[in-house]
């Protein structure tokens, strides 16, 4: 668990832990849970560049792993016509 | 269901006030608004294609482009290139809803058309030839990025084999993770359904079942090298003695070490646990 904090206007905030960055980057159906997850860690990553740029780096390694390339249907601005 | 423009106007507004305005971002209008925008586009390009009609795709599809959403909409829409979700409209949003679709439409139909997309419990026997190359990368990159990118995917998912082989915990958890693993790769599933596959293939198997599936996987995917002295440790560990009950480890149900929770509860939680010891890993090497 990482138990950093840091202060960010005044409060203090505690660093996502390894657990909540895995479980983000891993989230398979949109259960409650999920969506918790999903919730909490982007709220944080809005004002914690050091988690969001964590998140990002996880989430390349572990597209490598899966084989999806996210960020290429997410930027991909030469859509096809779809021909079938 | 035919929904008016004046709704979708307002399930946007709801949506931006649900994620931006509240203490805690929620995203059930946002969820509202991909279903009903996204359903439609997706029913009627999976109907153009043979192998997708059932509903079974269109809903893989739509889950997957609602993770997307929820999770990447802030950074890649509502504050894109330095902009605020202040100055983005309900169109802009649909724009850029279609986009994200039909790219990730189109990447999964290419992904299945290279045979790697088959769903875990009713695999169409039309799909296309399933002895085509399984590919680990944007199957659109130029020939020496597809190579380059290639090794460095089997380099990544070596190493990560290699580190898993050589950790000290339970085997039936090491096990889990090696045998999950060895299907999300090969089988190109996502997570959730690869410890829902294992978990019916293993559920009656010992552990030296689960051994020998992972050595033979591992073989026959050519690719990923193991040090053999790391095989040799882990099925060595599978030959002591379980004091609880007498026998061999490696003769034990893997079912016996599913915990109160249930066996997917376990095999996640197990998945999770060495998922966490490789990303520490790889923090303390980075």
């Amino acid at each position: 668990m990482n138990c950093k904090t840091k202060h960010i206007e005044g409060e203090i905030m505690q660093h996502l832990s390894t657990e909540d960055i895995i479980r983000y980057i891993t989230v398979g159906k949109l259960s409650e849970e999920d969506l918790e997850v999903i919730s909490r860690v982007n709220l944080h990553i809005r004002d914690c560049r050091e988690c969001a740029e964590k998140v990002e780096a996880f989430e390349i390694i572990n597209g490598k792993l899966r084989g999806i390339n996210i960020e290429s249907v997410l930027v991909n601005e030469n859509v096809e016509e779809i021909e079938i | 269901m035919w929904v008016n423009k004046m709704d979708y106007e307002q399930l946007y507004l709801q949506a931006v006030s649900e994620i931006f305005e509240s203490d805690v971002p929620k995203y059930d209008s946002l969820i509202r608004f991909v279903e009903k925008h996204a359903k439609p586009y997706l029913k009627s390009w999976c109907s153009t294609v043979v192998a997708f009609k059932g509903g079974r795709h269109e809903e893989d599809i739509l889950q997957e482009i609602l993770i997307i959403v929820v999770k990447k909409s802030e950074k890649y829409f509502f504050f894109a290139k330095g902009t605020s979700y202040k100055e983005k409209s309900c169109d802009d949003f649909k724009a850029w809803l279609s986009r994200v679709s039909k790219n990730y439409f189109l990447s999964y139909k290419d992904k299945y058309d290279k045979g790697i997309n088959k769903p875990i419990d009713n695999y169409d026997d039309d799909s296309p030839d399933k002895t085509q190359e399984k590919t680990l990368i944007d199957p659109k990159a130029s020939a020496s990025d597809r190579i380059e990118k290639r090794l460095e995917s089997e380099y990544l998912i070596s190493k990560s084999f290699e580190l898993v082989f050589d950790l000290k915990n339970s085997p039936h958890i090491i096990l889990t993770w090696l045998a999950v693993s060895l299907l999300l790769v090969t089988e190109d599933l996502e997570r959730h359904e690869a410890i829902k596959l294992a978990h019916q293939k293993f559920d009656d198997a010992t552990l030296y079942d689960m051994f020998c599936f992972i050595e033979r996987s591992i073989e026959e995917l050519g690719w990923l090298k193991v040090d053999a002295r790391l095989l040799e440790k882990q099925k060595s560990r599978l030959e002591v003695i379980n004091e609880e009950n007498g026998f061999l480890i490696g003769e034990s149900r893997y079912s016996d070490f599913y915990m109160n929770k249930g066996a997917l509860y376990s095999m996640s939680d197990w998945v999770n646990r060495i998922d966490s010891q490789i990303v520490s890993r790889w923090q303390e090497d980075a």
